[in-house]
C-alpha cells in the first residue's frame, strides 16, 4: 500500500488570495478561471463566514434581494465567488470578453463594496490586461486585480499579496487626500486573520476583548470579516499587531511606510496563558496602557484551570506524559506545541502514537482509518462537519479554557 | 514621488534587425545625455549583446530558474553597458517547452518587484513581434510603453507582423488611446521596398520615423562587438539614430494604431492599391472628433461565447475523482497544488460526513493516494516534465498496482508532453495517462470518461478465465455520500444469492480486479444517466460485456424485479422467495403504519427528471396522494419520471423555479418535495429534498415516508423561523 503525501496536497496561493479578499465586508470575489476552480471556493466561502444577503444596486439607495433564481450568469446559483467559466478556447483566444461581460453583469445586478479578480493558474498564463478593463467598467476605487494566482505559493503567501494589493490598488485612491491620523493612542489593527481559519470570528472578539482589557481598542481586523468602514479606518490605528508574520508582515511594513504606523509581531499565535500573557503585556508596554486587568483574568482562568485539571490528573495521573500530535502551519504547530507541553506536561509524539491529535479533520480521519483510539481536536480547515454557533477559538484566556476543555475530555478516550 | 521614465518599445519580426536598432538607439540616448534601460524581449537574448561589448548577460527567466527566490537579486541579471546602459535580457525557455510568453510576464513581475527601472529616465523595450500572445504583449500594455515603434523592411512577412502589432495595440486601446510613435524603416534592398513601406504607412497612418540603410557599417561595429555610435570613425548611420534620440528626447507625437485587414494589406503591400480610408500620415486627432473604426481580421472563434455552454467541474477534476478508486495505483495530478486540493476536498469531504455522521470509515475518501507535482512558476516557465517524469518515477519504484498521472490546465497550455511518462511503465506498474489538461478538454463527466476509457484499454485483460456467480457494478465513480452504502446494500443481497462481486469498475478496485473485468459473466450499471448508458455501450462494443438492463434497483418493486431476473440469470430463483416474502410482509406491515399519519396527505413536488416510481410506489402503500410533478427537464430529454401510465397526468414540464414556485403556492399541498426548497414560496407545509444517489434496496421510498411522517407529526414551528427579519437587520 501507497501513501499520501500530505504536503503536496494543501490549499496554495489562489486560496489564500480568494479567502482574504471573501473577508472584506460586501466585496465579490470574481474568479476568472474555470468551474473547477471556483466550487470549493464558493461553497466554503458560503459556510465559513455568515455573507449579507445580496442586493441590487439601485439608484434611490432602497435594498432590493437579489433573486437567487436569477444569479445563474457567473454565479452559477451560489452567492460566493462569481466565475468566468474559462474554456479551452478562452485560453487561446483571451479571456476578455468574458471578464467584461461578468463584470457588467456584477456592476448592474449585485451591490458590492469592492470587487477582487482572481487569475486562475490557467488565465495567469494568458497575461490578459484586466486591471484596466475594470477600472473601466467599475471605476479605480473599488477594483483590485491579482494577475497571477501564485500557481504553488503557500496559502498564506496569497494572503498576503492580496491584503498588500487591496491596500495598494483600492486604499490608494481610498486615502489619498484625506488627512490621515484621527489616531487616538490606544487603536489597534490585526493583521493575519483570515476567514478560512477554523475559528477566526471567535478569535477576532477573544482578541478585541482582551485588548479592551489592556485599554485598547480594535480598530480593524484587515481581511477578516473587514467591513467598508473599518477598512476605510485603518490609517487610525496607533499599532499593527502582526499575529502571523507569514500573512501580516507585508501589510504592516505597508503601513508602516505609507502612514508612519508602528507594528508589532507577536512571537507566538496567542494560545495559552503565557503566550497571550506575553503578547498583550508587549503591546500595553509600546501603548503604554495597564496590562493588570488583562493578568488578573488570566490569573483566574489559570486558577479554574487547575481544579479541572487537579481533578483528573488525581484520578488518572492524567494529562501528564501524554503522547500528542499537532499538524499545522508552522506558527500553529509552535504555538500549540509550547502550550501542551510547558504547561500540561504533555509529550509531542508521531501521529502513530498519539493520544490527542490536533489537526484539521482529514488528517484526523486518515489517522482513524488506522484502526487507532485517540481523539482529534480541529485545529483548522476542513472541520469533520460540527456546525458551530457560538463562536469559539483557541486563542487568548478563554481560547485556553477551551483547549484545555477539548483536551481534558479528549484524554477519557483513552482512560 | 517616484520619477517615472519614459518607456518605448520597438516590435518587430524576428531577425528584422531590431535588436541592432535598439542598441543603436539606446546608445544615442544615452550619447544625449539620457540613463538609459535596454530591456531585450527576445528567447534569444541577444539584444543587449552590442551594448555589453558582446558579453552574455545571465537571462532574467534562468536566473529565477536557477536561484532560490530568498536570495534573488537585481544586481545578478542588470549588466552596464557603453555609455552607462543598463541592460537586462528577459530571455526564454528552450525550444519546444514551457510558455515563452508566460517567460516574459514572470521576468516583468520580477524587474518590477526590484524596482529596476528606478534611476532611470528611459526604458527601451526590444519586443519579439512574430506572435502577439498576451505574454510578448506585456510591454504595450499602457503600465509599460508610452510609445511604439514598428521595426520593419519592405518584406510581407516584416509589414504582417507590424500590422499585427497595430492590432494587438488597438486591441489595448481602442481608439481611446494614441501610442504608436512610427515606423522604423530597416532597408533589405529588396526591390520596390521603398514603395512598399511608404504604402503600408500611409494606409496605416503612421510616419517613417527613421530609414536605416543596409549597409557594411553595421558588420564592422558587430565585429567589434559594439554599437554604429561607438565606431571610431564618423558614419552617416550615426546621424540617423541622432536624430531618431533627438526626436524622441525632443516629444514623440503618438497615433491611434490603424490596422489593416489581411485583405487589405495584400492589396495595400504587394498589389499596390491603398485602402479606401487611406490616408496621409497626420498627427493625433482631436479628441472629440469622430475615430474611423478600421475592420480587422480577428482569428474567428470557433464558436461564439453563447453557443459555448459552460463546463461544469473540469475533466483534471472528474478524470482524478474517478481514478482514486484505483485503490492499489499512485495518483499524480500534474498541476499546481490548488488543483489537486479541490480534488482532495471533493473526495473527501463524504469520507468526512461518513465518518462523522454515520460513523463509516470510507478507505479511499479518507486516505486516496494522490499527490501533487505542485507545478510553480518556474515549471509554467520552463515546462514541467523534469518534475512529472521525477514523480512517475518515484512512484513505480514503490510498486503500486499502477500509476496513474492527470494533467491540468498549466501543463496543457504550456504543452508538456504528459505522454511521454508511459515509458516509465514497469512489468508490475504500468502507468498511465489522463491528458484531461485541466478543463481544456472537457467538463467534470468528460474527466471522468477518459479515466474509465484509457484505465480499461491500458488494464483490462480480456483473456482472463470466466469467474462464475459473479457480476461486476459499473459506473459508480462520482462524489455522493450514498455511493458506498450502496454498494454494501447490494453487496448483502447478493450475497444472500452466493453471487459475488468481480469488481466495481470504477468504485474502490485494485488494478487486479480491473484487469479480470471481462471475467465476470453479468454487468450492472450502477445508474441510469446519459454517460453512464454511454459507458455501457462502450464496454459492449470493446469487450463484449453483458449488462443487466436494470440498474442498481431504488425501492421496492425495483428490487424486487431486479433480484429475480438476477435468479434467472444465475439459476438461483429458488433461494430469493424466502427472501421476497419476508421483504414484502415488513414493506405492508411499514406502509400500514405509515397510513395512520399520512393517509391523504397531498405532495407537491419538483425534480429534474429523474424516475420517482419508487418514491410514488411506496407513497400510494401509505395511502399519501401525489398531486402534482414539475419536471425541469433542462437537457430535453423524454420524460422519465414515471412508467405508470396512470401517473403521467400527474407531471408537467416547468422552465424555471419561479413557475414551479407559483404552481405549488396554488396547489397548497401538505408536503413539497424539491432540491430547491430555498426557492420555494413559504408556506403551510413540510418540506423535504431528495438526495441526488438514492438509497438502494427494498426500503429506499420507506425512508422518505418515514422522514416526512416524522416532520408531520411534529408540526411545532420554531421561534427560529420568524426571524428572517432579524438576520437581514443585523447581516445585511
Amino acid at each position: 500500500m501507497t501513501e499520501r503525501s500530505l504536503k503536496s496536497i494543501t490549499p496554495d496561493s489562489i486560496t489564500g488570495m480568494i479567502f482574504a479578499l471573501e473577508g472584506m465586508g460586501g466585496a465579490i470575489v470574481l474568479l476568472n478561471g474555470p468551474m473547477g476552480c471556483r466550487f470549493y471556493h464558493s461553497t466554503t466561502s458560503q459556510f465559513l463566514s455568515i455573507h449579507p444577503l445580496l442586493y441590487l444596486p439601485t439608484e434611490s439607495g432602497e435594498k432590493v434581494p437579489v433573486d437567487y433564481n436569477y444569479l445563474n450568469d457567473w454565479f452559477f446559483r451560489q452567492e460566493r465567488v462569481p466565475c468566468t467559466y474559462l474554456d479551452g478556447y478562452d485560453y487561446v483566444y483571451s479571456t476578455r470578453d468574458k471578464v467584461s461581460d461578468a463584470l457588467e453583469f456584477i456592476r448592474d445586478n449585485v451591490d458590492h463594496s469592492v470587487l477582487g479578480i482572481v487569475n486562475s493558474p490557467g488565465a495567469t498564463l494568458i497575461g490578459d490586461n484586466l486591471l484596466d478593463l475594470a477600472r473601466e467598467k467599475l471605476g479605480g476605487a473599488r477594483v483590485v486585480m491579482l494577475e497571477s494566482s501564485g500557481y504553488s505559493d503557500s496559502f498564506e503567501e496569497g494572503y498576503s499579496l492580496a491584503s498588500l494589493e487591496l491596500l495598494r490598488q483600492v486604499g490608494t485612491t481610498l486615502w489619498s487626500g484625506r488627512s490621515l491620523r484621527s489616531r487616538t493612542g490606544r487603536k489597534v489593527n490585526l493583521l493575519g486573520l483570515s476567514i478560512w481559519h477554523r475559528y477566526m470570528e471567535g478569535d477576532k472578539e477573544e482578541l478585541s476583548r482582551l485588548l479592551s482589557l489592556c485599554g485598547l481598542e480594535l480598530n480593524a481586523a484587515l481581511c477578516a470579516d473587514c467591513s467598508p468602514a473599518e477598512f476605510a479606518r485603518l490609517p487610525d490605528a496607533d499599532l499593527n499587531v502582526v499575529l502571523s508574520p507569514e500573512m501580516g508582515l507585508e501589510p504592516a511594513r505597508y503601513m508602516a511606510e505609507a502612514w508612519d504606523q508602528p507594528y508589532y509581531v507577536c512571537p507566538s499565535l496567542p494560545i495559552g496563558f503565557s503566550a497571550v500573557e506575553k503578547v498583550f503585556r508587549e503591546i500595553a508596554s509600546i501603548l503604554g496602557t495597564d496590562d493588570g486587568p488583562l493578568l488578573a483574568e488570566s490569573e483566574k482562568g489559570r486558577a479554574l484551570a487547575w481544579y479541572k485539571i487537579h481533578q483528573i490528573h488525581q484520578a488518572f495521573g492524567k494529562p501528564r506524559g501524554v503522547p500528542f500530535f499537532v499538524s499545522g502551519s508552522p506558527a500553529q504547530e509552535k504555538a500549540y506545541t509550547a502550550f501542551l507541553r510547558d504547561y500540561l506536561g504533555m509529550e509531542p509524539s508521531g501521529p502513530e502514537e498519539a493520544e490527542l491529535v490536533y489537526a484539521d479533520a482529514n488528517c484526523i480521519a486518515e489517522l482513524m482509518l488506522k484502526n487507532r483510539l485517540f481523539c482529534g481536536i480541529e485545529i483548522n480547515q476542513p472541520g469533520m462537519g460540527y456546525v458551530d454557533l457560538i463562536p469559539k477559538t483557541h486563542m487568548g484566556i478563554r481560547g485556553a479554557l477551551f483547549l484545555i476543555e477539548q483536551t481534558l475530555n479528549g484524554l477519557m478516550s483513552k482512560l | 514621488m517616484e520619477n517615472k521614465p519614459l518607456e518605448i518599445a520597438l516590435y518587430g519580426k524576428g531577425g528584422i534587425g531590431k535588436s541592432t536598432i535598439c542598441a543603436n538607439l539606446s546608445a544615442a540616448l544615452a550619447e544625449g545625455g539620457s540613463r538609459v534601460l535596454q530591456i531585450g524581449c527576445d528567447p534569444k537574448h541577444d539584444s543587449t549583446r552590442l551594448l555589453m561589448g558582446g558579453e552574455d548577460l545571465p537571462t532574467v527567466l534562468d536566473y529565477l530558474r536557477d536561484t532560490p527566490a530568498e536570495r534573488q537579486e537585481l544586481s545578478a541579471v542588470l549588466g552596464t553597458g557603453c555609455r552607462g546602459i543598463g541592460c537586462i535580457e528577459a530571455g526564454g525557455p528552450q525550444p519546444g517547452v514551457g510558455c515563452a510568453g508566460r517567460g516574459i510576464i514572470s521576468a516583468f513581475e520580477f524587474l518590477a518587484k526590484n524596482h529596476s527601472k528606478e534611476n532611470y529616465d528611459i526604458v527601451l523595450y526590444d519586443v519579439l513581434g512574430d506572435v502577439v500572445c498576451g505574454g510578448f504583449a506585456v510591454p504595450i500594455r499602457r503600465e509599460y510603453a508610452q510609445a511604439i515603434f514598428l521595426v520593419t523592411s519592405g518584406e510581407f512577412m516584416a509589414l504582417y507582423a507590424a500590422n499585427n502589432i497595430l492590432r494587438g495595440i488597438r486591441n489595448y486601446d481602442g481608439d481611446r488611446h494614441r501610442r504608436v510613435a512610427g515606423i522604423i524603416f530597416n532597408r533589405r534592398n529588396i526591390a520596390g521596398e521603398t514603395e512598399r513601406v511608404e504604402r503600408f504607412a500611409r494606409a496605416v497612418g503612421l510616419p517613417i520615423c527613421a530609414e536605416v540603410p543596409r549597409s557594411d557599417v553595421f558588420a564592422r561595429s558587430e565585429e567589434r562587438k559594439c554599437t554604429v555610435l561607438d565606431l571610431p570613425e564618423e558614419v552617416p548611420e550615426k546621424q540617423i539614430f541622432r536624430r531618431l534620440a533627438e526626436e524622441i528626447s525632443s516629444g514623440l507625437t503618438l497615433r491611434e494604431a490603424l490596422p489593416l485587414t489581411d485583405g487589405e494589406l495584400e492589396r495595400c503591400v504587394l498589389e499596390g492599391t491603398p485602402p479606401e480610408r487611406a490616408a496621409a500620415p497626420s498627427p493625433a486627432r482631436p479628441a472629440d472628433e469622430e475615430p474611423s473604426r478600421p475592420k480587422t481580421d480577428r482569428a474567428p472563434r470557433p464558436a461564439p461565447d453563447a453557443k459555448r455552454p459552460p463546463l461544469y467541474g473540469c475533466a483534471f477534476n472528474g478524470a482524478a475523482t474517478a481514478a482514486i478508486h484505483l485503490t492499489d495505483a499512485v495518483v499524480i495530478a500534474h498541476s499546481p497544488r490548488s488543483c489537486a486540493f479541490y480534488t482532495w476536498q471533493n473526495i473527501s469531504s463524504p469520507g468526512r460526513k461518513n465518518l462523522f455522521n454515520r460513523g463509516i470509515l470510507m478507505p479511499s475518501a479518507i486516505s486516496p493516494n494522490f499527490v501533487s507535482t505542485e507545478m510553480d512558476r518556474h515549471d509554467a516557465v520552463f515546462g514541467g516534465m523534469d518534475k512529472l517524469r521525477g514523480r512517475v518515477a518515484e512512484a513505480v519504484a514503490r510498486k503500486p498496482g499502477a500509476v496513474v498521472v492527470v494533467s491540468s490546465c498549466v501543463s496543457g497550455i504550456i504543452g508538456d508532453d504528459v505522454l511521454t511518462v508511459e515509458e516509465l511503465s514497469t512489468p508490475e506498474t504500468p502507468v498511465i495517462v489522463i491528458p484531461a489538461d485541466g478543463d481544456v478538454n472537457g467538463d467534470y463527466m468528460k474527466g471522468i470518461e477518459m479515466c474509465l476509457h484509457t484505465v480499461a484499454e491500458r488494464l483490462v485483460d480480456p483473456r482472463t478465465p470466466p469467474r462464475s456467480r459473479s457480476v461486476n457494478l459499473i459506473g459508480e465513480a462520482g462524489v455522493s455520500n450514498n455511493i458506498d452504502v450502496n454498494y454494501r446494500i447490494i453487496r448483502d443481497l447478493l450475497q444472500d444469492m452466493g453471487i459475488a462481486v468481480n469488481c466495481r469498475f470504477l468504485g474502490d478496485a485494485t488494478a487486479e480486479e480491473v484487469r479480470r473485468l471481462t471475467a465476470a459473466p453479468l454487468n450492472i450499471l450502477s445508474h441510469d444517466s446519459p454517460d453512464n448508458r454511454k459507458l455501457r455501450r462502450w464496454l459492449e462494443e470493446r469487450y463484449g460485456c453483458r449488462f443487466l438492463p436494470e440498474c442498481l434497483p431504488v425501492g421496492f418493486r425495483a428490487t424486487r424485479d431486479f433480484l429475480e431476473k438476477l435468479g434467472d440469470f444465475f439459476d438461483c430463483r429458488e433461494v430469493l422467495l424466502p427472501m421476497l416474502r419476508r421483504e414484502e410482509a415488513a414493506f405492508l406491515r411499514e406502509a400500514k403504519e405509515l397510513n395512520a399519519v399520512l393517509r391523504g396527505k397531498r405532495v407537491a413536488m419538483t425534480t429534474i427528471n429523474a424516475n420517482v416510481d419508487w418514491l410514488l410506489d411506496a407513497a400510494e402503500a401509505a395511502g399519501v396522494e401525489f398531486v402534482w410533478i414539475g419536471v425541469l427537464n433542462y437537457l430535453r430529454q423524454e420524460l422519465r419520471v414515471t412508467d405508470d401510465p396512470r401517473r403521467l397526468a400527474l407531471v408537467e414540464e416547468i422552465s424555471d423555479w419561479p413557475a414551479a414556485a407559483e404552481k405549488i403556492a396554488a396547489l397548497k399541498p401538505d408536503i413539497v418535495v424539491s432540491n430547491y426548497t430555498s426557492a420555494m414560496p413559504e408556506g403551510d407545509y413540510i418540506t423535504d429534498s431528495l438526495s441526488m444517489t438514492q438509497l438502494a434496496g427494498f426500503r429506499s421510498g420507506l425512508d422518505v415516508l418515514e422522514r416526512w411522517a416524522k416532520l408531520l407529526e411534529n408540526r411545532r414551528e420554531g421561534e427560529w423561523s420568524r426571524d428572517r427579519a432579524l438576520f437581514e437587520k443585523y447581516y445585511a
